[in-house]
């Protein structure tokens, strides 16, 4: 079974364990929360009520249909588990969760959808995984070796086409569909455009934390997208003064 | 200092009192800078408050008609109903408003700039764009029109995501399943009843015995049978003790009185503070009055002679309605033209539903001023035609006179329509006129005014009553007049 699997059943079945657990658990997996959204959204349990919000998944689907979810999604989730391509899987996590912890924050300061925000932080980089996790499979039948770098390159030839592909086939919430395909474009986004601009602004504050050394203050905070959501430069002070409180929100949500 | 452009006024603030302000300057000529720091006007009034609340109310009422005419409607929910799609309109309202208004402004030769203001000296705004760079403008006057935002208690942790204020409350993707509303005034009671009318449940509480507790009661009573009726809950003279959302799924209110509620969201809406930091008031040795509100004279002009303030900033009543005027009163007096006589009455309006609202003076007032000397005329809906046809049975018109000259002194209604039924009354007290100008001249029928006429009858048969009695002892006197009002 794999690990997250185990961890649903493990509490699911724990009669100490609580809903913040789970609840805690669908949201720092960018595999389970996209499942979720997808399984929550059939038919077999859509209850009435489109889940567009994993808080929402929680509220309306409660500990037990919520469990069974979890449970169906990680047994599935070796989607994306890339045997030999852990480490890289991991930072691409740790990325979408940064991105989602600092989708709020910018929510937040905009008095918009905070909720929203953290799933299109979360799955804007969907089809990262899961081409690593091709590239994985490619590899070990095709017994290839590929270095860092032409992973790199080959993740970032097609991650996004993926990811759009995925956003589409999933019935993601129209909201996570336009920003996922849009985030970098957001401004020829067809709906959703300051939704994707905060996305784009989120994995680039994402990107800042987790590689600080590849950039530099001064020019992160010149980026067009600051003027584009009526930052100004003390808002956007303000975000990078965040910086600490969403690395303490990325390492309680990692499991 | 480098003045980059000298005009004749400066507005700072592009909501409904700095629109009027603006437009009504150029009108007499002056050339004038419009200054906000959104990108798009209109203020508040646009983008958080007036018109969005009200679109979705609206979305609420066309649900409800439909809901309630099954026969002639094949009505059901989409199950995949979001807020958003409630709010479809809302993006279109607002782009077209938004686009008229600028289109208009720009037509009248008014110049916009984005950024933010700050006030150096009474004739100098410094203005410091998105980018950070700072220039200063220079004109005769200043108005400052920066309006309020939501005031937060310091132990309510509002997060925007399960507890919300009156700007973020809109931004919520999905209809939440339970709402708790704190507040009892006019935001609190028009989101808690639109959002139960949507199927939520909503409980809302206050320290107040009755919401809008500044209305007549009978009205509140009748908005709150309506509530209740849709499953909403008020509960009433209680205050939290905590307010703490449970880092699961719902957020937990502890009341003072023990009771408990858990919602998936909450609503804070206790009242507004003025947008005034930033704008260096202290420096110009303004001091601020309650919540922020900057102290003007009846010509809402500072104590630093040729800037003034209007609208929200200054404080209550807090209108859009009551902004514009505002705005165009401070022009007049810049420039020494009449603005007209003084207004003393304001209507309010709240967009609940049903609809409340009120002018003059209400029955306390009455009894405070003129003792036993006034009478009250009441009309149900369910005695007007138009209220039968259009479902709104349970509406009241309250209408208060002067026992001895039968002049109108207030008007109170609660309805759907009231909003716009209020104005009729209003024109009748701005006229001094008495209840028989409803029975003497003629109003289309069917409508809701008839429901003037039908208080003004009542009042017209009390007045009678009261006349044709015999003199009595004291103690029945009181207790008919108890009955007859
Ligand atoms: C939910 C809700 C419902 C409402 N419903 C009604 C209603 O039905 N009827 C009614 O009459 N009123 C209603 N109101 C009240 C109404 O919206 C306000 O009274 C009105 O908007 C006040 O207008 P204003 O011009 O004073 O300020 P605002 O509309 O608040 O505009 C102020 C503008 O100033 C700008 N600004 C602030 N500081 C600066 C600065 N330093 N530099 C540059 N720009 C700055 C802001 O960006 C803003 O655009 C409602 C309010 C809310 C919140």
């Amino acid at each position: 079974m794999p690990r997250v699997a185990s961890k649903v059943f493990t509490l699911t079945n724990d009669p100490n364990s609580e809903v913040s657990d789970l609840s805690k658990l669908i949201h720092s997996d960018q595999s389970i929360a996209s499942h979720v959204l997808r399984i929550a959204n059939s038919a077999a349990y859509g209850g009435g009520e489109q889940i567009v919000s994993l808080q929402q998944a929680v509220t309306c689907l409660g500990m037990n249909l919520l469990g069974e979810v979890a449970i169906a999604v990680s047994v599935q989730s070796d989607l994306f588990k890339a045997p030999g391509f852990e480490a890289q899987i991991t930072q691409l996590l740790r990325h979408a969760l940064a991105s989602a912890s600092y989708g709020k924050e910018i929510s937040r300061k905009r008095r918009r959808n905070v909720e929203g925000q953290f799933l299109c932080g979360l799955l804007h980089s969907v089809g990262k995984p899961i081409t690593v996790q091709l590239i994985s499979t490619i590899t070990k039948e095709k017994d290839l070796e590929l270095d860092k770098k032409s992973v790199a390159q080959l993740v970032g030839a097609f991650h996004r086409k993926i990811a759009a592909k995925v956003a589409v086939d999933w019935k993601l919430p129209e909201q996570l569909q336009v920003t996922t395909i849009y985030y970098k474009r957001y401004e020829s986004a067809p709906s959703f455009r300051e939704e994707s601009a905060a996305t784009y602004l989120s994995q680039l504050l994402a990107s800042w934390i987790i590689n600080p050394a590849n950039f530099k203050v001064n020019e992160l905070i010149k980026d067009p997208v600051f003027g584009f959501l009526n930052f100004y430069p003390d808002d956007a002070e303000d975000l990078l003064n965040k910086k600490d409180h969403v690395k303490t929100m990325v390492s309680a949500m990692e499991i | 200092m480098n003045i980059e452009e000298e005009f004749d006024l400066i507005v700072i603030g592009s909501g409904p009192g700095g629109q009027k302000t603006a437009i009504q300057a150029t009108n007499a000529g002056l050339k004038v800078a419009l200054i906000d720091r959104e990108r798009k006007v209109g203020g508040t009034c646009v983008h958080h408050g007036t018109i969005p609340s009200k679109t979705l109310r609206e979305a609420a009422l066309t649900i409800t008609t439909l809901r309630r005419n099954p026969d002639v409607f094949d009505f059901k929910l989409k199950d995949d109903m979001e807020v958003s799609t409630l709010m479809k309109r809302l993006d279109s309202v607002l782009g077209s408003y938004t686009d008229f208004i600028s289109e208009y402004l720009t037509s009248q030769g008014i110049s916009y700039f984005h950024g933010r203001a700050s006030i150096s000296d009474a004739n100098t705004v410094s203005l410091t764009t998105l980018k950070g760079s700072s220039s200063f403008l220079s004109a005769k006057y200043i108005v400052i029109a920066t309006g309020s935002k939501p005031r937060t208690p310091s132990d309510i942790e509002v997060d925007h995501e399960n507890i919300l204020d009156s700007d973020s409350i809109l931004s919520m993707i999905y209809l939440p399943r339970s709402l708790t509303v704190v507040g009892g005034g006019v935001i609190a009671s028009e989101y808690a009843s639109i959002f139960s009318l949507l199927g939520v449940k909503v409980t809302m509480f206050d320290r107040t015995s009755r919401p809008l507790i500044f209305m007549e009661p009978e009205c509140t009573e009748k908005f709150l049978n309506h509530f209740t009726k849709n499953g909403g809950e008020y509960i009433g003279e209680a205050k939290y003790e905590s307010i703490k959302w449970d880092s699961v799924s719902q957020v937990i209110t502890k009341l003072d009185n023990g009771t408990v509620i858990s919602s998936d969201k909450m609503l804070v809406a206790q009242g507004r503070i003025a947008n005034t930091q930033g704008l260096g008031l202290e420096d110009l040795g303004i001091e601020l009055g309650r919540n922020g509100a900057i102290p003007v004279d009846d010509n809402y002009q500072t104590s630093i002679e040729g800037l003034y303030a209007v609208g929200d900033v200054i404080g209550p009543p807090s209108l859009a309605s009551v902004s514009m005027e505002q705005g165009r009163r401070a022009i007049c007096h810049a420039l020494g033209t009449d603005p007209g006589s003084k207004f003393e009455l304001v209507p309010n309006g709240i967009y609940a539903v049903p609809e409340l609202s009120s002018v003059g003076i209400s029955e306390d007032q009455a009894r405070e001023k003129y003792g036993n000397d006034i009478i009250i005329g009441r009309a149900s809906f369910d005695e007007v035609a138009r209220g039968q046809i259009a479902g709104f049975k349970d509406g009241l018109l309250k209408m208060i006179a002067d026992s001895k000259t039968l002049k109108i002194l207030g008007v109170h209604v609660v309805a759907e329509g009231a909003t716009d039924l209020i104005h009729v009354g209003e024109m009748a007290i701005l006229n001094n006129n008495d209840v028989r100008v409803f029975l003497e001249n003629v109003m289309n029928f069917p409508t809701l005014g008839e429901a003037y006429r039908i208080a003004a009858l009542n009042i017209i048969t009390k007045h009678a009553e009261r006349l044709a009695r015999k003199p009595e002892s004291r103690i029945q006197n009181l207790i008919e007049q108890a009955e007859l009002n």
